[in-house]
């Protein structure tokens, strides 16, 4: 629930209206706004970026703001999800509750309902947190950095390697391992392209892998410059 | 889960990625209260689990044999209570659906935000 930036919510509905509307309202509480149009795009984001909260519509194609509620609360998912309805029969707290939303706004919707509903999200937030010493694991992490970052003139020499032989299975591992760790360390463009190469050995797109190792190389030698400086 | 929330927990982290593994474990002993034990396969996970039936396995998708998806469905068939939280680079909906239909306790996007897997593990203890 902490963000030291602007807090991102995440509005999931298939109209486009709707959305303007709501990020238009929205913006008077600051909020940085994000959009889906279908319950599976937003389980996706949901589960990817932290949002502070959701505010879903339930009537939507692909997958309705009910399935993507009930999909993301069985895998524990916690940020408050807001359904956003015109339905008389279901704008009642404690149906919706059930089905695992934690506030709603009836359509159309207005400035201080919204203003009502963050209210009563401040007043239930949890804010009590384990024992857990964020110092140090910044600390871990950044020697982790460090060694990714040392480690970079071997990856280099690896990619070399595999595009020279037409190695894909190196190609691929080492995109794998780029996507999964670079990420953590706020490299996302080094990430972003370690899943390119992934996706496209697995669709036997050598060409483009090649292109993308290409891309990856010199992303590994900007950050070996800007890190190491 | 047991009497106190302080109680020691036993957590497998199943990773192939050497830093991963060492950021995930080292979020989770930070807590003080998880005993941590690794696995780098499928293979190594599953074993692992029927021995030692940990409280909590994260369990990364692309790993070596099988993946993490056939592991999921192998401890669940184990324990159909097991708590398997899946971590993966990529939020796909496809692995997703498949996640929640085996019965995953949760879905961790890389990078790790040592928040979302604080809450999973307080939601483990309320369980």
């Amino acid at each position: 629930m902490k963000s030291n930036d602007k807090a991102t919510v995440l509005i999931v509905d298939d109209s486009e209206s709707n959305r303007l509307l709501l990020s238009f309202l929205l913006e008077e509480f600051d909020y940085k706004i994000e959009e889906a149009d279908n319950g599976e795009k937003a389980v996706e984001l949901a589960l990817e970026f932290p949002y502070l909260m959701i505010f879903m519509d339930l009537n939507m194609p692909v997958m309705d703001g009910l399935q993507a509620t009930s999909m993301l609360r069985s895998l524990n998912f916690e940020a408050p999800i807001i359904a956003c309805t015109v339905e008389d029969r279901m704008s009642n707290a404690n149906t919706l509750k059930s089905k695992g939303f934690t506030d709603y706004l009836a359509k159309p919707i207005e400035l201080e309902a919204i203003r009502a509903v963050l209210e009563r999200l401040d007043a239930d937030r949890q804010t009590e947190n384990m024992d857990f010493d964020n110092e140090q694991h910044q600390q871990r992490l950044e020697q982790l950095k460090q060694r990714f970052i040392t480690n970079i003139p071997v990856m280099l020499t690896k990619l070399t390697s595999a595009i020279e032989q037409q190695k894909t299975a190196d190609l691929k591992r080492i995109g794998h391992k780029i996507k999964g760790s670079a990420g953590q360390f706020g490299f996302d463009r080094a990430t972003a392209i370690g899943r390119d190469i992934e996706k496209a050995v697995d669709r036997n797109k050598w060409e483009i892998a090649v292109d993308k190792a290409y891309s990856l190389m010199a992303e590994l030698k900007k950050i070996e410059h800007v890190q190491g400086l | 889960m047991g009497e106190s929330n302080r109680k020691q927990l036993t957590a497998l982290v199943v990773e192939d990625d050497l830093d991963c593994l060492e950021i995930l474990t080292s979020i989770l002993n930070k807590t003080g209260i998880i005993h941590c034990e690794t696995a780098r396969t499928g293979e190594q996970a599953i074993e692992y689990y029927e021995s030692k039936k940990p409280q909590i396995t994260f369990l990364d998708i692309d790993i070596p044999a099988p993946n993490g998806i056939e592991t999921l469905k192998a401890i669940k068939q184990s324990n159909s209570k097991a708590k398997v939280v899946m971590v993966t680079g990529i939020s796909d909906i496809d692995t997703v659906k498949k996640a929640v239909s085996l019965g995953a306790f949760g879905y961790v996007v890389k990078p790790f935000v040592p928040d979302k897997i604080l809450s999973l593990l307080k939601k483990l203890n309320e369980k």
